[in-house]
């Protein structure tokens, strides 16, 4: 072999025009498990999608011994035959055979399969509306539990012994925060103190002193941040809680030192920005953002820096978006409608949903206008919460209510449960599964399925699955927070009791 | 013979311990009795079988305490309901193996620490033990605390030996504060059998191969204790910053990493919160095999003796994989008798049928696989949640929990020979 | 021009020839759209053109695959050059390094969750278990089809294993089942076992588009499927097989092919049973929710019963009956099932067999009979399914006239035509259950009713496009009624003309 010939296929291999055989076992295994999670993160392509209607289902007329008067006549048959294949009715003639041994191979077997894959493929889709809809189909089916998979569950047969207890509180749990990736939760109550706990064997981690009682509590969600905040009474406060990575949590402090001061420009009155003294500092306590009146929650916008705070009390300015980096705050409306219960970011669009006693408005932050007004029919709104895909937002009320909306529906209700005999304090969705929860003064849990179809044209699936019971009730008060561990199907709760439950 | 009312079914006795033979003719035996009645006849067939020895050996003999198989399946309740629920005719001869009964574990030793007691580890001569209090603590088997070892500055969350001679041992430790750095609050760690590679699997959902190997650099900071000569390393020492790098990162995982183990030289086996099993193969460095479950894994053991894969998960139950087959069941057998999470759990190092298991429902259980329903035996010494079991040596079993104590349970037993003992320690016990 | 392109633009865009963009088309499951208004879109002419969305356009553009079929069409004219060279060194190169493509994250876009790919199921069997039955010929690989057929069984398999069968049908163009996943009808259609003949108006290369991404979505809704049953994925049954009477006359690949395919032996299921018990909720027992409570209720008892229906019968096939229909239907409803062991592997007993309760016979002259033993035709395992109860075997003894076989798919509506059968069915079930349920609502007070000359008058002052629904629906209206008439008064003839022919006889 000539050395030009070598040096030809040397240049091939290091360019990688000769590729050496490819390792069949490195390879994918064929098939494997590619819906392991109620995972629906990948979207569907667009919301016009349509899936393909099914096929019509056969009538009596198709069997091969039909009722006699499916029979066609000659003079049917004869006519059948005269017209064109595209007109006829129905693309076969009935036929009765005396038994099934008798029943020969359908030759338009193939080509109606055929004619399907062309209609799959080449046949434009449009809605059409239905004229008359047969009530039957509007009662919900309802499906088996085992379908229904996974929720939390209090077993019957372990006497309240498959969950967790995370205990240490000396007063009521009033909130409670859960990590992104689910390894810490943080719970904040009565008692003063915020505590975090490992999820995984119940042990209080660490224990940060507030000097008063913590009302709410959101852990950022952004992974890459380990921060939280915290409201102690009129504070708003930015914590470093400095678990896990260090590197993360080193690059979290430079991220905050970070900031310039920009001069007077975008102060907004009736809020304080200032960071945290020394001897906080060293607790993990970074910025203090301080309010004029009691601040009664707190929440992150989704990428983890705007983060919102609600201050009943404070009239025209009761709603505050704060910038973390920029350390400015800016109270978005003019006018307050209404005593303010909740605010809520837009999981993935730039909207701010604000709850008053009866009302929810949705606002769009971008363009600074009202975007729909959704009528709850309860009587005070307590919570709120959004589905992961932002199209659907559940409500509890202290009336007993738990309303579901469908913002594509309608700006009513499109199912109320009012499963709870007290009034409801917290409503949570899962990030993941189809599941969402309302937590009660009545002591109880109540998880629910609730699934949303990609097909437009269903509608969401809600059942209520389980009644997660275990904390006590003390003096009125319940359980009073809930929220979902972020992979998994469970479910912690914070009761008055002073004990958090994870129910797995 | 299969009268349903009278009940008589013939049943040969056999066994694979030569001297508690009896005679292989098949006896008619009412099909109302349990394992009880059974014993008393065997103990009858033996003593008769040998009237020669003396009076006293035979009364000794009595003593027997025998479990009865049926098909390879312990006999829980009468005969009747077992024979019914297996489905096993009464018509032709039923065989019915019998086995020394398993001695009773029985609390041995308690070791107090300060904190939690995460992780054990045990070599022939001493025990090891992870704490919440950031330490480690080595002890001996008289229950007194040799050495401690306080170079975390979080909980240790894993130890694991891994080089044993005569006066130096090695082992690592891994901790929240994320020594062996690198990884984020390294979870748990696992040495090949070779002794020169390690495993760490980590919440940030990774699995690294480390080397093992006491390279110059590491070892220069190997710190001599005068007392016990006993070599430490730290792998993330931060004053002389000798960070080392892993040979390999293995990731697949979706989620946590909560459960690592060698299978052998090239083979690691791995757990997480993802319900998977992962089965890596270190030479290509590729996820092998997976098996899915449907809950969430706590611990994982692996037994060379019946090449099974045991777990525990989060809801109290107990499963037993088959790494290589591809067919049939994924899920082998379940064992379900916990009511709390299922923490940890571990092979037997000598039987291919025995496992423990320790629970948050602060129950460590003792299991046979050929006896699906019950455990053999429970152990509820723990005053709160069991973190950690472990089984290496074959007359002990070791049990760590939140109640701060780490109890060595004796199971050498002897059958009946300690059985005085035994008896000594329930009815201390109770008083 | 709004959101939506031609045809023509979007192959230009995409730089593909026709046949690769169908192709593409079907495996990411893009089609047309109809615009709401073609004059505007197409410039005032209203000649039919295909209108697709500008972002499914962009979806095909960004698609891996897209890439591969260029490559693949690069390797193409590099291994015809490389064989006109007379290059075998090179040509064996190129081969070994054919592109190949996946088409998983096709499938995980199409369906981001499984009951996606369950509610999508329906054309994917029914195609499978066609190709599955077709002869090998220059355009049909021989691989293709015993993927086809392997991928099938698998899933009858699961359909055994997990007892969802809910309906089945003896059409004439085949034989329809329907079974329920994960609370999902599925249905299919599966042809009678002759050879089929390709026709030749047929274009197969679309059709084995559509089996390639079908291929890969059985495969992975298998895979769950399983996995939601703690099997392992691909079964394995031959190992077994082999060790109880070794078959020595194919290789074993066939040979476990063939035992898989006989659906006669059950996988190794090892029930796990979780704490899945759902909370009862107290619910207005006047609302809806009650009454939909109340019926799933008695929905679930129902299918409970029918999981279990043929557990009590033991049945043999005989020859002439088609065999793999029948032990699949058999097996879904937990009866034994056996046939001459020289038909087919896979047979558990024999015909000499005394605990035979039932054999399924298709020809009116017998030679022995065991006495022991009904001998019915197979429509009545069909019917008993559908009716969710054995039914008298007397009127399925071999040789007499069969009761009509009704579809167990049609529900009716008001108005529609019932045939007598089917209506002794209904009564039956309705005294069945419970009888307090018996108060059907009457509608349409006559107070309420519009005179004919306030309706005529509401007609006229309707807007043109409701009038003009409103007259298609009035039409077939009209038409449903004309042929329920129709139907009736030919069934009143024929029931007419059976009474006289009996009269006669009995003269």
């Amino acid at each position: 072999m000539g050395t030009q010939r070598v040096m030809k296929i040397v240049r091939a291999i290091r360019n990688g025009w000769i590729k050496p055989k490819k390792d069949e076992k490195a390879d994918k295994p064929r098939y494997y498990l590619i819906w392991d999670k109620e995972d629906d993160q990948t979207k569907p392509r667009h919301n016009m999608h349509i899936p393909a209607p099914k096929m019509k289902l056969p009538g009596h007329e198709e069997s091969y011994n039909p009722p006699p008067e499916y029979l066609p006549t000659e003079e049917e048959i004869a006519a059948w035959e005269a017209m064109d294949p595209d007109d006829r009715s129905q693309n076969f003639l009935p036929k009765k055979y005396s038994s099934l041994r008798l029943v020969p191979a359908y030759n338009k077997f193939i080509q109606e399969r055929f004619e399907r894959c062309l209609d799959l493929y080449l046949c434009p889709r449009q809605r059409k509306m239905r004229v008359k809809v047969n009530p039957e189909d509007l009662l919900p089916k309802l499906p088996r539990p085992k379908d229904l998979q996974p929720f939390p569950v209090n077993g019957i047969y372990c006497k309240n012994k498959l969950f967790m207890v995370y205990k240490g509180h000396t007063g009521a749990v009033r909130c409670l925060a859960v990590d992104p990736l689910g390894q810490w939760i943080a719970s904040g109550g009565d008692d003063k103190v915020v505590k975090f706990w490992e999820v995984c064997t119940g042990r209080c981690i660490k224990t940060l002193q507030c000097g008063g009682a913590v009302h709410s509590i959101a852990w950022n969600p952004n992974p890459s941040l380990t921060l939280l905040a915290i409201v102690v009474e009129h504070k708003a406060v930015i914590v470093n809680h400095s678990l896990g990575d260090k590197l993360l949590c080193a690059a979290t402090d430079e991220l905050i030192e970070s900031y310039t001061p920009q001069g007077e420009a975008g102060k907004e009155s009736g809020v304080q920005w200032s960071v945290a003294n020394e001897e906080d500092y060293k607790n993990g306590e970074r910025l203090v953002i301080k309010h004029n009146k009691v601040i009664s929650q707190i929440t992150w916008h989704g990428k983890g820096d705007y983060f919102a705070s609600v201050v009943p009390q404070g009239g025209n300015k009761s709603v505050f978006i704060h910038q973390m980096t920029k350390r400015r705050s800016q109270c978005p409306f003019k006018k307050a409608k209404g005593l303010i219960q909740r605010v809520l970011f837009h999981p993935t669009r730039p909207f701010l949903f604000v709850a008053t006693q009866r009302f929810i408005r949705v606002y769009n932050l971008t363009k600074q206008e009202l975007t729909k007004k959704l009528v709850s029919n309860a009587k005070w709104i307590s919570s709120m919460a959004v589905h992961p895909k932002g199209d659907n937002l559940i409500v509890g009320s202290y009336d007993r209510r738990l309303c579901w909306f469908d913002m594509d529906l309608s700006t009513k209700p499109y199912r109320t449960l009012r499963s709870h005999k007290k009034a409801l304090r917290q409503v949570t969705f899962h990030r993941h599964y189809p599941l969402f929860a309302s937590a009660s003064d009545d002591g109880t849990v109540i998880v629910c399925h609730g699934r949303i179809f990609n097909d437009l044209m269903q509608n969401p699936l809600i059942v209520p699955v389980k009644v997660l019971k275990g904390h006590k009730v003390q003096g009125e008060l319940g359980v009073l927070d809930c929220q979902f561990h972020p992979s998994q199907p469970w479910i912690f709760t914070a009761g008055a009791d002073h004990l958090i439950r994870l129910y797995t | 013979m299969a009268d349903e009312e009278s009940g008589y079914v013939q049943a040969r006795f056999t066994t694979k311990q030569k001297r508690y033979a009896v005679p292989e003719t098949p006896f008619s035996v009412p099909v109302k009795v349990g394992s009880q009645e059974l014993n008393e006849l065997i103990s009858s067939l033996l003593s008769s079988n040998e009237s020669e020895v003396s009076e006293s050996e035979a009364e000794n003999e009595r003593k027997f305490q025998f479990d009865f198989l049926i098909d390879g399946i312990y006999l829980q309740e009468t005969l009747d309901k077992h024979l019914r629920l297996y489905n096993i005719s009464t018509e032709s001869v039923v065989e019915i193996e019998y086995v020394e009964k398993h001695p009773t574990p029985r609390p041995d030793n308690c070791l107090l620490h300060d904190d939690w007691v995460s992780s054990i580890a045990v070599c022939k001569k001493c025990i090891l033990s992870g704490s919440y209090d950031g330490n480690a603590y080595m002890w001996d088997f008289n229950g007194t605390c040799v050495l401690t070892f306080d170079e975390h500055t979080a909980p240790v969350k894993s130890v694991c030996w891994i080089n044993v001679d005569d006066d130096v041992g090695v082992f690592i430790s891994s901790s929240q504060d994320q020594s062996i750095r690198l990884t984020e609050s390294v979870d748990t760690v696992a040495v090949d059998s070779s002794k020169t590679k390690f495993c760490s699997g980590s919440w940030d959902k990774t699995l690294k191969i480390w080397s093992a190997v006491a390279d110059p650099s590491a070892s220069d900071e190997a710190e001599d204790d005068g007392k016990a000569k006993k070599k430490q390393k730290t792998l993330s020492n931060k004053r002389k910053a000798t960070t080392r790098t892993p040979l390999m990162t293995l990731s697949g995982h979706v989620e946590a990493v909560s459960s690592v183990l060698w299978i052998d030289q090239s083979t690691v086996c791995s757990a997480g919160w993802d319900h998977t099993i992962r089965i890596w193969d270190l030479s290509a460095g590729v996820n092998k095999q997976t098996l899915n479950g449907s809950k969430v894994f706590c611990d994982i053991s692996y037994s060379p003796l019946s090449r099974l894969v045991v777990s525990g998960s989060t809801d109290r139950h107990v499963r037993l994989w088959d790494p290589r087959t591809t067919d049939g069941a994924v899920v082998k057998n379940t064992l379900t008798s916990h009511q709390g999470w299922v923490s940890s759990v571990a092979w037997s190092p000598s039987s291919e049928f025995e496992l423990i298991s320790g629970s948050y429902d602060m129950t460590v259980k003792l299991w046979d696989t050929r006896s699906l329903n019950a455990p053999l035996f429970t152990m509820t010494e723990h005053q709160d949640k069991v973190m950690s079991v472990n089984w290496t040596l074959q007359t002990s079993i070791l049990s760590g929990g939140a109640d701060n104590q780490l109890i060595i349970y004796d199971i050498s037993g002897g059958g009946w020979r300690t059985r005085d003992s035994d008896m000594e320690y329930q009815s201390a016990d109770t008083t | 021009m709004g959101n939506k392109r031609k045809r023509n633009q979007a192959l230009k865009k995409l730089q593909l020839s026709l046949p690769d963009f169908r192709r593409l088309c079907i495996l990411k499951g893009v089609y047309p759209v109809e615009p709401k208004n073609k004059k505007k879109v197409n410039k005032g002419s209203t000649a039919n053109k295909t209108y697709y969305y500008i972002k499914d356009i962009q979806y095909l553009a960004h698609e891996p695959v897209l890439n591969k079929f260029r490559e693949f069409k690069v390797f193409l004219r590099k291994l015809k050059k490389a064989i006109a060279k007379e290059e075998p060194g090179t040509a064996q190169r190129l081969e070994d390094n054919k592109p190949v493509y996946r088409l998983d994250h096709i499938l995980k876009e199409r369906f981001p969750t499984f009951i996606d790919a369950v509610r999508d199921l329906d054309d994917a069997l029914s195609m499978l278990v066609l190709f599955s039955t077709m002869p090998q010929t220059d355009k049909i690989q021989a691989d293709v089809v015993k993927q086809c057929k392997r991928l099938s069984v698998e899933f009858q398999h699961y359909i055994i294993a997990s007892k969802s069968l809910r309906k089945v049908f003896l059409s004439i163009k085949g034989v329809y089942f329907q079974a329920e996943i994960h609370d999902q009808p599925v249905t299919w259609i599966v042809p009678y076992q002759f050879c089929q003949e390709p026709p030749s108006d047929v274009d197969f290369r679309v059709m084995l588009t559509f089996v390639e991404f079908y291929t890969t979505m059985i495969g992975f809704v298998n895979f769950k499927l399983y996995n939601t049953l703690n099997l392992n994925y691909p079964p394995k049954l031959a190992g077994e097989y082999n060790n109880a009477n070794s078959v020595g006359y194919c290789e074993e690949s066939e040979l476990e092919d063939e035992v898989l395919s006989a659906l006669n032996q059950n996988l190794a299921v090892t029930v796990q049973d979780d704490d899945v018990e759902v909370d009862e909720f107290p619910v207005d027992p006047d609302s809806e929710d009650a009454k939909a409570q109340e019926a799933s209720k008695k929905e679930l008892q129902e299918m409970e019963k029918l999981k279990t229906l043929f557990s009590d019968c033991k049945v043999f096939l005989s020859r002439e009956v088609p065999r793999e229909i029948l032990v699949f239907v058999i097996r879904c409803f937990g009866g034994e099932v056996s046939w001459h062991s020289t038909d087919a592997i896979g047979a558990t007993f024999d015909e000499s067999c005394e605990s035979i309760t039932h054999q399924i016979v298709d020809r009116p002259v017998q030679g022995h009979r065991y006495l022991s033993r009904y001998y019915v035709q197979p429509q009545w395992l069909f019917d008993c399914v559908n009716r969710c109860k054995l039914l008298p075997v007397e009127d399925y003894f071999p040789g007499v006239e069969l009761p009509p076989h009704l579809s167990p798919f049609v529900q009716e509506e008001e108005g529609d035509y019932v045939p007598p059968e089917r209506q002794a069915m209904l009564e039956e079930q309705r005294e069945e259950g419970t009888d307090s349920e018996m108060e059907e609502e009457e509608e349409g007070t006559p107070g309420e009713e519009l005179s004919k000359e306030e309706k005529n008058l509401a007609i006229m002052a309707m807007k043109k496009k409701d009038k003009r629904l409103y007259d298609r629906i009035m039409h077939s209206k009209k038409k449903k009624r004309s042929e329920v008439r129709k139907l009736e008064t030919k069934r009143k003839a024929y029931d007419e003309a059976q009474s006289k022919k009996k009269q006669k006889m009995t003269r």
